[in-house]
């Protein structure tokens, strides 16, 4: 290009003044740059006097080097300017219809959200909340969307929590903003960005997720090759990355071929789940078919290397490795997963001697309770019809242990006739039950399952409850909300205060349903004179 | 004296204290009625309240514009209605005889003299107290660019990068102390060095590159003080300091003033003011939040620029300036002579909501052809005392991509690339929004922004700030 000889003696003279003007008598590459641009003059005769000065400064003394330097210098970015280019040889492709959303709105309206969202305290989460409650539209107005997607990163839980609560009401169109901003080398907050873009968009931005793998390090490198389960199509580039990928990146590889539906990935899951024992976990919250089948077989394998010990107790590692491959259960169903839980309705017995040894600390559940969590775990994860006719088939095989996921799922479904289906379990004279020991055990299943019930004068009835993410396998908080909760419940299962199977509740808040109940139901109707215990 | 009534009650304090002269006139209070030879004043006396009648006098022969009253009366007013109706009687045509002049009338003229002499000493007084204070900041000036000078030829004499931290710390001081000195422009480059030095040590920045942009402010450095001493120098010379050089004037804390500007007849009436956009940045070199707005004058067809600097210490405490979606029907707007675009403010306006049928016509006002639009910006841009960035105001032929490169083409073909300003930093960062809107722009649209000249593509490049259609602004800043 003609003006690269300008261009070059410019860097070279910047070059000189931050090296220092004393080195410039011997920067012989100074010098070549003045004769290049002296022959610059030849095409370009007004170039002439710019390069006499810039000749006279290689002779210039040391007292007014620097002046001179800079006089040259100005000189040259002012020539620069003043034959720069505009112009862009090539085809110009009309721009795509966009998803964001503009909304006149002054400054000083939009300006304190903006400052919330990219700053720090605790005021700024109110404002955001009052901001969403009263002017809805400033939060999705295009100005304010980068600001929400940066508040991604952010190390306040309930402000991120609540950023990601608004990026699920806004939708696809804050999908151009989370990828605008995505640094391939970034940390947390670069790899919930692509989360929220696998969430939001799914398998329409895999182009996206597989052009930015190859630049990904570190976390944003683990959130890429995770949410690369959105489509089938990366099945054989998550073969290839589970192979040669380690650490965590490796797990996010394996995750995410749980969701690939492929022979080449369910055989390499099977090899994966014998040679690694750890890694079920990398199932947790996937419900395709082949993690649901992968956790049958973990199951299958665990419980009965567990059942066939001579000593039922387990260690706290044995412990650990039946909890993994229970949870990696949770919200999954497929034939195979349902036939080991019917397999293990049956060996419920043996299943419930399966609990920790005395090194254990912290925790008491046995292996049927275990199952029996994960049963009520799936109903609120996954509440359809094979999720609930399997609950329905071990309730009926085990009331003891599965009631209560039968009647969570049919509160669930139908809260308004739940009641006259299970309600008749509930043995109650008077005021007092008076049961026996399988009454007893149902109504405790019937308790454990409406414990999940909350009532709030903002959300009414609901069910809050916690499941896994499909793409990260982070905890993610959902909620389902009830039309109405059969007042039935209460009368049958309320009694008044002090009685003697040490069932105490607070009349005047009937409503009150919280956990604690399930301790007091500890207490056994045998134990005669034994107190309740404090509220 | 030609008396008129008119004349009467252009110098009547009030109507009232007119009409209580006419009365006195009419119910034939005064007495005595005189004059000197020359006309030129004429006395009386009006029976009044007091024991003693009041004397009365109206005096020209000092001034025939404004002449002097004088009567014995309390009356606070001047002139009082005592002097009022001996006017009446002059419109009245009575006859005055010619008399010598009495003492009190010598004695008001005597008084009035002193005045008179007494205020063009107070105003001699105050001119050479203010050429003195002008002597005295053109040799603080003087001393400033000096000093400067001497810093930037030992900075460069080392290198910008053995800048230590003491230096900087030097640097910083003298940037103070040019502040002090009415220097403001050199302070801000000093300033702006002292941050990138600042950042670098925090590594916050690109080493290379805050380098340059030292190197290019004790450029711009250079050339404020060469051009500034020999502006000084010069005035020096002549004694006075003329607005001929408006960069130069800005540069050396001249603060623009509404009444010289109208003087110079630097205003505008009847403006129609629409503001294209508004930004709000904070420059951390000066530690000042500027908030800018640009505006379209419907009645002239030109861009012109609002400015409101405040210090960040007093954000909590002062109002700042905000969006405007209104027409504003401007009756006299003040004009700096700004370059590249003019400085104004207003001190009354009239907002009303843009109709249908202006919306439309805003895209009109914007330049057809890129052509002409640059070739004014690359002059522009080549003055190294002028901003660094230019606002522009064009027709879209089409906007799209180029190899990925947002693009902005007019009707003859003509392209600039549209890109972010560097210096404007991410707050302002815009190209992306116009590249999500669900309307793309379209052919006939106008894109307001920024035409700039990128150090690293060593190209003109335009840095959007608004979409304007016939429907509505849509501002990619605020």
């Amino acid at each position: 290009m003609e003006l690269d000889a300008l261009y070059n003696l410019k860097q070279r003279l910047i070059e000189v003044a931050i090296a220092g003007t004393d080195s410039m008598p011997k920067n012989l590459a100074l010098r070549g740059a003045v004769i290049l641009f002296s022959q610059l003059t030849e095409e370009r005769r007004a170039f002439a006097p710019l390069a006499a000065e810039a000749r006279s400064l290689l002779s210039a003394p040391a007292e007014s080097r620097s002046a001179r330097l800079m006089d040259v210098l100005g000189m040259l970015i002012s020539a620069e300017r003043a034959c720069a280019p505009s112009d862009l040889a090539g085809a110009l492709e009309p721009l795509p219809p966009g998803v964001g959303s503009y909304v006149p709105t002054a400054y000083s309206q939009l300006q304190p959200l903006i400052s919330a969202l990219g700053s720090s305290g605790s005021a700024r989460l109110t404002i955001l909340e009052d901001a969403w409650a009263e002017r809805p539209e400033y939060v999705s107005d295009f100005r304010v969307l980068p600001c929400l997607a940066d508040a991604l990163g952010d190390p306040n839980e309930e402000f991120e929590e609540f950023s990601s609560f608004l990026l699920t009401k806004l939708g696809k169109r804050v999908v151009p903003f989370l990828k605008e901003g995505f640094d391939p080398d970034g940390k947390r907050a670069s790899a919930r960005r692509v989360y929220w873009v696998a969430r939001l968009s799914g398998a329409e931005e895999n182009e996206w997720l597989r052009s930015v793998l190859p630049e990904s390090r570190r976390e944003a490198r683990e959130a890429v090759i995770a949410a690369l389960g959105v489509s089938q199509d990366n099945a054989p580039l998550l073969l290839e990355l589970c192979q040669n990928e380690s650490g965590k990146c490796a797990d996010a590889a394996l995750r995410a071929l749980a969701h690939m539906e492929d022979e080449d990935s369910r055989a390499f899951w099977a090899e994966e789940l014998e040679r690694r024992p750890d890694c079920p976990p990398c199932l947790e919250g996937v419900d395709s078919p082949l993690a649901a089948d992968m956790a049958a077989r973990a199951l299958r394998d665990v419980l009965s290397e567990a059942l066939a010990r001579e000593k039922p107790e387990c260690n706290q590692a044995q412990l650990l490795t039946i909890a993994h491959v229970i949870f990696a259960a949770y919200g999954k169903c497929s034939d195979a997963l349902r036939e080991e839980l019917l397999r293990c309705a049956e060996q419920i017995d043996a299943l419930e001697k399966l609990r920790p040894d005395r090194t254990v600390r912290h925790w008491d559940l046995s292996a049927a309770e275990m199952l029996e969590k994960c049963l009520l775990e799936t109903v609120l994860w996954n509440p359809c019809e094979a999720v609930t006719a399997l609950a329905d088939e071990l309730a009926a095989r085990c009331p003891g242990h599965f009631l209560g996921a039968s009647v969570l799922a049919e509160v669930i479904a139908h809260p308004e006739s739940a009641f006259d289906r299970f309600g008749k379990l509930i043995v109650k004279n008077g005021l007092l039950h008076r049961e026996n020991a399988a009454e007893r055990a149902n109504r405790i299943q019937i308790m454990r399952a409406l414990a999940a019930v909350y009532y709030d004068s903002e959300d009414g009835w609901h069910i809050p409850f916690s499941r896994k993410d499909a793409i990260t396998g982070a905890p993610v908080g959902q909620v389902y909300h009830l039309a109405s909760f059969d007042p039935r419940w209460a009368e049958a299962l309320w009694n008044p205060k002090v009685n003697q199977d040490g069932t105490v509740f607070d009349l005047e808040n009937p409503w009150s349903m919280t956990k604690q109940m399930l301790r007091r139901e500890d207490l056994t109707p045998q134990e005669e004179g034994a107190q309740p215990p404090a509220e | 004296m030609q008396i008129t009534e008119q004349w009467i009650l252009a110098h009547a304090p009030g109507p009232a204290v007119a009409e209580d002269g006419r009365a006195l006139s009419e119910a034939g209070c005064y007495t005595g009625l005189r004059r000197s030879a020359d006309g030129k004043t004429c006395w009386a006396e009006c029976a009044g309240s007091a024991r003693n009648p009041y004397s009365v006098s109206i005096d020209w022969a000092l001034s025939e514009e404004e002449p002097a009253y004088s009567c014995s009366c309390a009356s606070p007013h001047s002139p009082c209605k005592h002097v009022m109706g001996l006017m009446y009687e002059l419109l009245g045509g009575k006859t005055f005889f010619i008399d010598e002049l009495p003492s009190y009338v010598l004695k008001v003229r005597a008084r009035h003299a002193t005045e008179t002499e007494r205020a063009a000493e107070r105003l001699k007084r105050a001119r050479r107290h203010d050429a003195v204070m002008r002597d005295q900041k053109l040799e603080r000036q003087i001393a400033g660019i000096e000093k400067a000078e001497s810093f930037s030829e030992e900075l460069l004499r080392g290198g910008v990068a053995a800048l230590s931290d003491r230096a900087a710390q030097t640097m910083r001081r003298l940037a103070v102390e040019l502040g002090n000195s009415a220097l403001p422009g050199a302070r801000d480059l000093l300033e702006h060095i002292a941050l990138l030095e600042y950042r670098m040590r925090q590594d916050e920045g690109d080493a290379a590159q805050c380098h340059a942009d030292m190197v290019r402010d004790l450029a711009a450095l250079r050339a404020l003080t060469a051009q500034a001493r020999r502006y000084l120098d010069e005035q020096r010379r002549l004694g006075s300091y003329p607005l001929e050089n408006p960069v130069l004037y800005e540069q050396l804390g001249g603060e623009w003033n509404a009444d010289e500007l109208q003087e110079l007849g630097s205003c505008r009436k009847n403006a129609r003011l629409v503001q294209l956009s508004f930004d709000v940045t904070v420059d951390e070199a000066r530690r000042v939040n500027v908030e800018r707005g640009f505006w379209l004058d419907l009645a002239q067809g030109d861009i012109v620029q609002t400015r409101n600097v405040r210090s960040l210490k007093e954000l909590k405490y002062t109002t700042g300036e905000d969006s405007c979606f209104d027409l504003l029907e401007v009756p006299l707007l003040n004009e700096a002579p700004t370059q590249p675009c003019r400085l104004v403010w207003w001190d009354a306006a009239s907002p009303h909501a843009l109709t249908e049928e202006e919306r439309a016509t805003l895209p009109s006002f914007a330049s057809w052809s890129l052509a002409g639009v640059l070739d004014a910006a690359r002059v522009t841009l080549s003055k190294p005392l002028l901003p660094g960035a230019v606002p522009a105001f064009v027709r879209i032929g089409a906007v799209g991509r180029v190899g990925g490169t947002p693009v902005l083409e007019d009707g003859d073909g003509a392209r600039i690339v549209l890109r972010d300003r560097r210096e404007d930093g991410e707050a302002l960062a815009s190209v992306f929004r116009l590249t999500v809107l669900p309307r793309p722009p379209a052919k006939d649209d106008a894109l307001f922004g920024l035409v700039f000249y990128d150090e690293e593509d060593r190209r003109l490049c335009l840095h959007p700030y608004s979409l304007v259609t016939a429907e509505e602004i849509i501002r990619l800043q605020f």
